[in-house]
């Protein structure tokens, strides 16, 4: 039955499930058209986060002498760098998602809320590469990690819902007023500066310490750091505001987009 | 009690085009103008999703058109529908709301069963991978599950030919080599209902061939086509039902060839039936003759309701010419409504029973004898030429329209096979072979 849509709708799961197929070969698609015809492959993966971490360091680390909380500002900044990469590939994939594809929104039926979570997912691997320099990090600077790194996967997961929340609700913004492409770049960098990346959430004062965990990745970022470094202890504080406010950005992003997914193949 | 596939309910859909742009007429006013540059933007963009019934600042509504209005149809199950109509009558609109791609402004749309929709060869295919992971993308995204790919990997790829290239990225692929991957991909994937958008219009004629056999077997399986199409030869000799669209609404939902008729009557100016009549409008050649009049009679007999098949057939041209010339040739030509030549005849120096030398001032009569031209029944058009040494003198294209019927019965069949038939007979030589005696099987 087909019928024009009324009101609000959220997610409709069976039909998520029953496109998994396609869910699957879409970040498959996104993994090897990257890396396709190149050299380093996947070992772009790690650059990203590597490179800027040598960067920060020398600039932030040595030059400002920002504080680290005592662990050596190479690891402080790689491990917060990790997600934080994450996080902004994942965000700027999802938001252009939907404009990058109008070809298909406009000739194939499928639940759009794939294309933004596609992108997110597609980016957990490049996730889970980067990680791995973090333990030869940590052998280097002879850092023995905390029994809370098994909270890890409960931190990605934060990340996630961050990530598809607001990456759902700019890309059926982006589909309509493209200034939102344009301006995501660069909003992720300063968004980056209202997360704890370059320096300690020690630098700020006490009072601020919640209303900046509003900021999800604010807690996620911290919360790595704690159980990599056990430079502080684990923000519990920090980390349950954060996942509130993830979740609220999740239900709000995709029922904003659920919303406009109406008018997609009209207006991309 | 029907069992349709497919039930459209008076459905309609609303587009917003693109807005005029206001003039500035002073200065003052485009530099105002430019510093609420993007106000102005972020009003315009947000009317892009909105229909308000209420106008603003007295701007109408004149940027909303309704590429759908009304529209009500139902398809059966197993039916092949064909849709025709001019380019915006609202053809594709139709396929994107029965491909749940856009959703309709009003109305309603029941559908029984999968579908899926071919509006493009190749939706997503992409440049970078290979032959074997495009199958793989293009097939999930017209709705295959992984196992389902895997199952007809290897039929897809024997159907499409391109075997030896299936792991070369896709854009080393010549244009038919990729053409002809996606079509594959798309032929196999067995939904209930099928809806092809003008997919025949690429490829060479030997791929179209394949298209229309695959789409032919797919219907012969019980599945519903529904089939748009500019071609309007194949829409006649593949669907059983064709829908006009015209402005987004249905002008006509019938057999074949009276949609076809109805197509091609609302785009060619004049309509004559076996009698032809020039009022002043055909414009004389240098030698100074115009064609008059012309009909066309069986037996003597003027029958506009139509001829059967294989009748005989009179064509009379009466031409003018106001001073003395040559006798010039004549031609007639019989066309489809499609506008295919079915046959000519020609007069021809020597063909006029010894009429020769020179002609008028005033008029003079061509007639000529058809004895049996076996047509299959149809609509079919007469244009008549007067000719000199191979150029035209006079012409007038489709001045009549002869309707030909069945040998048996008055009515005529909706489908047309071909332009021609004949009296042909058939027999086994030498009877039926005897069977030693029945296989025996298990």
């Amino acid at each position: 039955m087909i019928v024009p849509s009324r009101g609000w709708h959220f997610i409709d799961w069976q039909e998520l499930w029953r496109y998994r197929d396609l869910f699957y070969f879409l970040v498959m698609r996104g993994m090897k058209v990257r890396y396709a015809q190149s050299v380093l492959g996947v070992g772009w993966a790690v650059v990203q986060p590597v490179f800027t971490m040598v960067i920060f360091t020398v600039v932030f680390g040595t030059v400002a002498k920002v504080s680290s909380d005592g662990a050596p500002y190479a690891v402080f900044s790689y491990v917060a760098l990790v997600p934080w990469t994450y996080f902004s590939n994942a965000l700027t994939d999802a938001s252009g998602s939907l404009v990058k594809n109008s070809n298909l929104i406009s000739k194939v039926y499928f639940p759009r809320l794939i294309m933004p979570l596609s992108g997110v997912a597609g980016k957990l691997i490049d996730f889970a590469i980067a990680m791995t320099l973090v333990a030869g990090l940590m052998v280097w600077y002879r850092i023995t990690p905390t029994p809370w790194v098994g909270v890890t996967p409960f931190l990605v997961f934060l990340v996630i819902l961050t990530a598809a929340g607001m990456g759902s609700l700019l890309a059926a913004l982006a589909v309509q007023y493209r200034d939102v492409n344009y301006g995501i770049g660069f909003a992720v960098q300063m968004l980056m500066f209202a997360s704890p990346v370059v320096y300690p959430v020690s630098l700020l004062p006490e009072r601020l310490r919640l209303v900046y965990a509003l900021n999800p990745m604010s807690g996620v970022i911290e919360g790595f750091r704690a159980a990599y470094l056990g430079t502080q202890p684990m923000p519990w504080d920090m980390l349950a505001v954060g996942a509130g406010s993830a979740l609220a950005i999740a239900v709000l992003g995709v029922t904003y987009f659920r919303r406009m997914e109406r008018n997609f193949s009209d207006v991309a | 009690m029907t069992d349709f596939a497919i039930k459209v309910e008076e459905l309609s859909k609303r587009y917003r085009i693109g807005a005029k742009k206001r003039r500035d007429k002073s200065f003052a006013s485009a530099a105002a103008n430019a510093l609420s540059y993007p106000l102005h933007n972020l009003q315009r963009l947000r009317e892009l999703t909105s229909f308000g019934e209420h106008r603003q600042n007295g701007r109408a509504a004149s940027d909303i058109i309704w590429a759908l209005k009304d529209v009500s149809f139902e398809v059966k199950q197993g039916e092949a529908l064909g849709v025709i109509g001019r380019n915006g009558s609202g053809k594709s609109t139709l396929l994107k709301v029965l491909s749940r791609i856009t959703e309709p402004t009003e109305g309603r749309v029941l559908v029984r069963g999968s579908v899926a929709s071919l509006l493009e060869v190749g939706t997503g295919f992409h440049p970078e991978l290979t032959g074997r992971d495009n199958v793989y993308l293009n097939g999930a995204i017209l709705g295959m599950t992984k196992r389902d790919i895997d199952r007809r990997f290897d039929e897809i790829v024997a159907f499409s030919g391109v075997e030896q290239f299936i792991d070369t990225p896709v854009k080393r692929y010549s244009s038919g080599m990729k053409v002809r991957l996606a079509f594959a991909v798309a032929a196999h994937v067995e939904p209930d209902i099928l809806i092809i958008d003008e997919v025949l219009a690429v490829g060479d004629a030997e791929f179209q061939e394949k298209c229309l056999g695959k789409m032919e077997s797919v219907t012969g399986e019980g599945r519903t086509v529904v089939f748009v199409s500019h071609d309007l030869d194949a829409v006649q000799r593949f669907c059983s039902r064709v829908l006009l669209l015209a402005d987004g609404a249905v002008a006509c939902d019938d057999a074949p060839s009276k949609a076809v008729a109805k197509y091609m009557e609302t785009s060619q100016a004049m309509r004559r039936y076996s009698r032809y009549d020039a009022d002043g409008n055909s414009t004389p050649s240098e030698e100074g003759i115009q064609v008059v009049r012309a009909r066309v009679t069986s037996g003597g007999e003027f029958r506009p309701e139509g001829v059967p098949s294989g009748s005989p057939l009179e064509f009379e041209v009466t031409c003018l010419v106001p001073k003395q010339i040559q006798l010039p040739d004549f031609a007639i030509g019989i066309d489809t409504l499609t506008g295919h030549r079915v046959a000519r005849f020609f007069s021809g120096t020597g063909n006029l029973n010894g009429a020769a030398g020179r002609v008028g001032p005033g008029e003079f009569t061509y007639r000529c004898v058809v004895p049996d031209l076996k047509l299959v029944p149809d609509d079919y058009l007469v244009t008549l030429n007067a000719m000199r040494h191979g150029a035209s003198l006079a012409k007038v294209e489709h001045a009549l329209t002869i309707k030909v019927l069945d040998r048996q019965f008055s009515k005529r069949a909706g489908v047309r096979d071909g332009v021609v038939r004949a009296d042909e007979t058939w027999e086994i030589p030498g009877g039926l072979p005897v069977l030693a005696r029945q296989g025996q099987r298990d």
